[in-house]
């Protein structure tokens, strides 16, 4: 099949798996069982997967008809008029290709995975219905070919997440979660919002291409606008990927059942923002300030939420904050214009990550339902899948090579360094130590030392179904190969080459001189054994802290650190409360927009009416022996119309009045 | 002699201000009665305002052009005709909330929620 | 009068004829529903195949003051999809409290035939004529549950009100027609456009008459600060004519703006444009903001209709500043909020179908579960109503907004206007998606059981469903049309 028809399929196919399990799901499900109700949406992301494949190969090798330039494909005209003539489309090459992958592999397991971890739940027909929703909404935003349609994406994973994170409504605090999320994301929607019509007012095309290259054009005279749009813009990407200040709802987001954390709010819809920058990559490079905006607060994210996941007890919000903190990564990377390293960090990160979560999954479905990892302890014989899967996620991350994490976490730092980002390198490398501290933390607390399990779960404790182990062992593959297979050799793999054309008019507008040696030695070479070792210094801290096989728990060295005076009393109390934010943020939204709102619904009619009424006590002690008249509220509502006649008159007498 | 028409004003303004003063006094009236009939009577009045205004406008602005003349008194008949299918509408609904309420005043009409 | 008079008019002559023939069928068949709703869906389509046949003529009548153009087609269609749709929603819901279909389809179309004077209006007497006779009848709707007292409380407050501004409005016309001399659309405009250019002398009696026109229409369409009596009588009307309520008089409201204000006074435009701004400002926010606090849906639902207001202002206020490209928004955005807000009150209709079921918030507890069909329905309404890609309301809201970003190069306060309507739409999801978590993820209270709802009213969903998407997914079907009927005016 030409490959014209094939695209759309990608998309097309979740919406109707969406379709079909919303109005017949229940239906199924009631008369023929759970499996007849998850064949269709599991076998359709199935097949969106091998359909992705067959897309993505020939798109990362530039073949016909790729090219380098990708391939659009046009679907109808939206607005045909004029002007705002705006086309329906898709485009695929060699960024969308790599996403791609993420997005379908990952997904396809967890579906799989969900299988098995939803097992027990009454209306697992609308989970799978709202997966199939969440799937078209990621694959429409990654492969649309304007603005729009990457809105109508983002709008709409944003919608999906909500009903995933709220999935479990009968829990007040999922609820909660849900709202908050939706809320923060709606502040950096509006600011996407603002950015797209800044675009078209700059451009006059909504076309993404097209439009980047016409700023780009803009660029080289006056970078003032751009640096606008390009703020508006990360807006966005700030709220989708939860960037300090818009970071408080993704740790909550774990409220969700655990395949919807590990999908969308650790390998997918998270990634959203950074592949809107890296798809922008031409107007962030032609506005270099809002590049150091990125960078800045891409890293300040990272060592934050690192700085919160040291002491979190709750198994996942530990994985989320560090999910925070390697988006963190992401955009330091973006905003140092190591874009490659980005979307390195995205894929390796995804897959990692989403089998990371997926094991807290299984570690949670396996102590039934419990998710303060001091109630675990000493699971690493029982469940043992789990735990050797989790410990491969673990080095991952930590990046101790020759595992994916290294290879994309040594870019990121390499290149930041290289583009004289020093300040960006030296923190980077300080969360790296951070993050291999706080993930043996979480190995530790969970997997060794003495059993904290509650003693009535304790002898069951098993390891999971075949439909939940499987996608596991599958997600372990890509995290310890990925950076082997596309990293090697470093700073020229695979990736670079496939992504090279999309990033090439970047590279050549930011054009920088790469820096060669340091004190003597090949700079790569410095760089990369300063990262292993800080690596491994964090992961030995962890080992000595929270111990290994049988090996106990230091509690008293960690309680001394958390009992103990002044400086480090302050910053452990502070990483527990999250330093505060939810309060700050309780204070200022919903305290005080919520007075906000009240306030002009009390002025609304109380005011207004109020005013009203004292206006209309005025005319009645005026009028001396018209005592009796009173007004009522239908008469309040007249002389608020008699008001507002009169200022409309005393302005129009005062406009029109004026000479000309 | 003095004719007939001396006595009439021969200075727009004067029209005007008469039409103006007869339109607040009908719109205070809607403010300050609180019994619809009487209410609906503030809007004759305010009515008829507006075609004292359209019946000077039509004599003076276009004395030039007599067929304006004519039209300003077609206008106020056809308000005439409005005003009347108003008042029906008007009373109707009255009745309808009298006996609903068995009052005609207003600002007894409070049950809605704020 | 001629041939070609009545041949100009037979849509307006035909509706009014539909209504009387409603009411002697119902004389005929006495209270026989089936042969009602027969005579007014038969007449409408007469009516509208009449528009579109005279649409092509495009001729005028009695003496030029009743014009057909591309607008008045277009408006006088909408109008006859927008009665159409409540007739059809209605009947399940009037049947249920005993109140009769047959006089409910002929006051409704005699509405219908008022706002279709207003879009052929070439005179200022014809224009408030057309006015009147849409608002009386919407008096009567209000009212229209006799016995309950929420509705007549509605029906007098809106009564009263609406008369006092009518009022006002007619005090405007006097003043243009003094001011200039006529009441002819385009012969007002022409004698504007001599004193914008100084040509002919200059009164403050202009100032006067603008004010009191903009106040007039601003009351009509519900603007703040002017628009106290919508939530009262929204939420006392019965839900089918609260639907009629917050679309036809709004659209034909609008169509007294677009006559008079686009065609009559566009060469003041410079002085008023500022007014309509502000007003939208004001209405969008306000409408919005106080939308939040509420938990009864129609009530929601009203402060909402402020809000869209204050939407198709923004439009208006682009026009009024040079881009033509607002003024197709604005018809665009109404059509589209007709369909959509017509829909999600049918929905509502639909739930209070039993005598004694409120609109609050908690009404809609559970709705998945009991009428699933239903909630989903509602979920599409509230999302197009939301603004949300890709459905009607987010395109119109995307056409106006965009109009008004252009519009921004000739007067700056309109980026202010494109970015605070930006805000709002985003403020307006937490009171639309409230709704949708009580629909999905709210136990009912209690147990109540499911009515059975008519075909009509499915026919209408269905209608209101495909409208919204496809306005949404191919905007292009309407988009020919409005380009045309703008063209008309500007």
């Amino acid at each position: 099949m030409p490959y014209a028809t094939l695209i759309p399929l990608i998309p097309l196919l979740p919406i109707l798996g969406f379709a079909f399990t919303a109005l017949f799901g229940r239906r199924l499900m009631l008369r023929h069982g759970r499996t007849a109700a998850e064949i269709v949406p599991v076998g359709i992301v199935i097949a969106v997967w091998v359909i992705a494949m067959i897309v993505v190969v020939p798109a990362l090798g530039h073949q016909d008809p790729f090219g380098t330039a990708g391939l659009d494909v046009k679907l109808w005209t939206w607005i045909p008029a004029g002007r705002l003539s705006v086309d329906l489309g898709f485009h695929v090459d060699a960024l969308t290709a790599a996403l791609l992958i993420v997005v379908t592999t990952i997904g396809m397991l967890v579906h799989v995975y969900s299988i098995g971890y939803m097992a027990h739940d009454k209306a697992t027909w609308r989970f799978f219905a709202y997966l199939n929703l969440f799937m078209f909404s990621m694959l429409l935003l990654v492969l649309a070919n304007n603005w729009l349609l990457v809105f109508a994406g983002w709008e709409l994973v944003g919608l999906s997440s909500y009903s995933l994170i709220g999935f479990w409504y009968h829990k007040r605090s999922a609820a909660l979660a849900a709202k908050k999320a939706f809320i923060v994301n709606r502040v950096g929607d509006v600011g996407f919002a603002l950015g797209i019509m800044a675009i078209f007012v700059n451009t006059g095309t909504l076309n993404i291409q097209e439009s980047l290259a016409k700023l780009v054009e803009q660029g080289a005279h006056n970078t003032v606008p751009l640096t606008i749009v390009a703020l508006l813009v990360f807006c966005g990407a700030m709220g989708k990927s939860a960037q300090f200040p818009l970071h408080v709802w993704l740790p909550d987001a774990m409220e969700g059942p655990t395949p919807v954390s590990a999908l969308i709010h650790a390998a997918t819809m998270v990634n959203a923002g950074v592949y809107l920058v890296a798809r922008a990559n031409p107007l962030f490079s032609s506005a270099q300030d809002a590049m150091v905006v990125v960078a800045g607060i891409g890293i300040f994210t990272a060592i934050l939420a690192a700085s919160i996941a040291f002491t979190q007890t709750d198994i996942k919000r530990v994985l989320a904050f560090s999910t925070l903190s390697q988006l963190g990564y992401m955009f330091a990377a973006l905003g140092v214009g190591a874009y490659t390293a980005a979307i390195f960090h995205l894929m390796s990160h995804g897959f990692f990550k989403g089998l990371l979560f997926l094991d807290s999954g299984s570690v949670i479905h396996s102590v039934d339902g419990e998710q303060d990892m001091n109630r675990m302890g000493g699971l690493w014989k029982k469940i043992p899948i789990t735990h050797a899967t989790m410990l491969i996620g673990t080095i991952a991350i930590a990046g101790i090579p020759p595992l994916a994490g290294f290879f994309s976490k040594d870019e990121i730092l390499g290149e930041a360094f290289k583009a004289g980002f020093t300040w960006v390198w030296l923190i980077g490398v300080v969360v790296a130590v951070m993050t291999a501290f706080y993930m043996w933390r979480l190995m530790g607390k969970t997997f060794y030392g003495e059993s904290r399990v509650d003693p009535a779960v304790a002898p069951h404790v098993h390891e999971s179904a075949w439909q939940m182990t499987l996608p596991l062992v599958l997600l372990a593959i890509p995290s310890i190969f990925l950076g082997m297979a596309v990293g090697l050799p470093l700073g020229n793999g695979l990736l670079v080459g496939w992504l090279k054309p999309v990033f090439e008019q970047s590279e050549q507008i930011l054009a920088r001189t790469p820096v060669d040696t340091l004190f003597g030695l090949p700079v790569d070479t410095v760089l990369i054994g300063i990262s292993v070792a800080a690596a491994l210094a964090g992961l030995i801290s962890g080992l000595y802290l929270f111990g290994w096989g049988s090996r106990k728990v230091k509690q008293d060295t960690v309680d001394a650190i958390a009992g103990g005076s002044g400086a480090s009393r302050f910053l452990y109390r502070g990483s527990l409360n999250k330093w505060w934010f939810d309060e700050i943020n309780d204070l200022l939204f919903i305290r005080i927009g919520g007075a906000v709102a009240a306030f002009l619904w009390w002025f609304d009619r109380t005011i207004v009416d109020g005013t009203v009424n004292g206006v209309g006590t005025v005319v009645r002690d005026a009028g001396g022996g018209l005592r009796q008249i009173q007004t009522g509220r239908v008469q309040n509502y007249a002389l608020g119309i008699a008001i507002g006649l009169i200022v409309m008159a005393g302005s129009f007498l005062l406009i029109v009045g004026q000479p000309r | 002699m003095l004719s007939a028409l001396n006595l009439v004003s021969q200075n727009l303004n004067a029209y005007l201000i008469l039409s103006g003063l007869l339109f607040s006094i009908g719109a205070f009236g809607f403010l300050a009665r609180r019994n619809a009939i009487s209410m609906l009577m503030s809007i004759e009045l305010m009515l008829n305002a507006v075609n004292l205004a359209f019946v000077a406008f039509g004599a003076f602005v276009s004395s030039a052009d007599p067929s304006h003349a004519a039209q300003a008194s077609d206008i106020a008949l056809i308000v005439m005709a409005a005003a009347a299918a108003e008042a029906t509408v008007g009373l109707a609904i009255v009745i309808a909330i009298y006996r609903n309420r068995k009052t005609p005043l207003v600002d007894e009409y409070d049950a809605m929620k704020r | 009068m001629t041939f070609s008079d009545t041949s100009a008019m037979a849509p307006f002559i035909a509706a009014v004829l539909v209504s009387a023939a409603v009411i002697l069928v119902d004389l005929v068949w006495p209270g026989r529903k089936t042969a009602a709703l027969t005579a007014t869906f038969v007449g409408l389509a007469i009516v509208a195949a009449l528009t579109v046949a005279v649409g092509q003529s495009g001729t005028t009548a009695f003496g030029g003051s009743y014009r057909v153009d591309a607008l008045t087609t277009f408006l006088d269609l909408l109008f006859v999809a927008i009665a159409a749709l409540t007739a059809a929603f209605a009947p399940d819901y009037l049947g249920e409290r005993g109140l009769p279909v047959a006089e409910f389809n002929a006051v409704l179309v005699f509405a219908m035939a008022g706002a279709m004077l207003i879009a052929g209006a070439a005179d200022l007497i014809v224009l408030f004529l057309g006015l009147e006779l849409m608002v009386l009848p919407g008096y009567l709707l209000a009212g229209y549950h006799k016995t309950d007292g929420f509705s007549t409380e509605g029906a007098i407050k809106y009564f009263l009100l609406g008369s006092f501004s009518s009022a006002i409005f007619l005090f405007g016309i006097a003043f243009m027609y003094g001011m200039t001399g006529t009441t002819r659309i385009d012969a007002v405009a022409a004698n504007l456009t001599a004193v914008v250019a100084g040509t002919a002398p200059f009164s403050p009696g202009l100032g006067l008459g603008l004010a009191f026109l903009m106040t007039g229409v601003a009351f009509k369409i519900a603007a703040v600060p002017f628009h106290y009596w919508t939530p009262d009588a929204y939420q006392g009307s019965p839900t089918p004519v609260t639907g009629y309520l917050s679309v036809g008089p709004k659209v034909g409201a609008f169509a007294v703006i677009i006559r008079l204000f686009a065609g009559a006074l566009l060469p003041m435009a410079a002085q008023w444009n500022i007014a309509v701004m502000v007003l939208a400002a004001l209405t969008m926010t306000l409408g919005n903001l106080v939308a939040l606090t509420q938990d009864n849906v129609k009530r929601t639902l009203a402060y909402s209709s402020i809000a869209h207001t204050g939407y198709m202002l923004v439009g208006f206020a682009a026009f009024a500043a040079g881009q033509i490209q607002g003024l197709e928004g604005l018809l665009y955005y109404g059509a589209a909020y007709a369909f959509m807000n017509l829909g999600a009150f049918a929905v509502i209709g639909a739930i209070q179908r039993k005598t004694g079921v409120t609109s609050n918030l908690s009404t809609f507890a559970g709705l998945v579960r009991r009428e699933p069909a239903l909630a989903w329905l509602m979920f599409l309404f509230l999302l197009s109503l939301t603004g949300i890609p890709p459905t009607a309301g987010f395109f119109g809201k995307f056409y106006i907004i965009t109009a008004a970003v252009q519009a921004g190069k000739t007067d700056a306060w309109l980026y202010v206007l494109a970015v605070l309507a930006v805000l709002n739409a985003a403020a307006a999801a937490f009171y639309y998606l409230r709704i949708v978590v009580y629909m999905f993820m709210r136990d009912p209270d209690t147990e109540t059981s499911v009515a059975a709802h008519g075909r009509l009213v499915w026919t209408g969903l269905a209608v209101t469903t495909v409208m919204t998407i496809v306005l949404g997914l191919f905007p292009g079907v309407l988009l020919d049309a409005v380009a045309t009927a703008a063209k008309a005016i500007g």
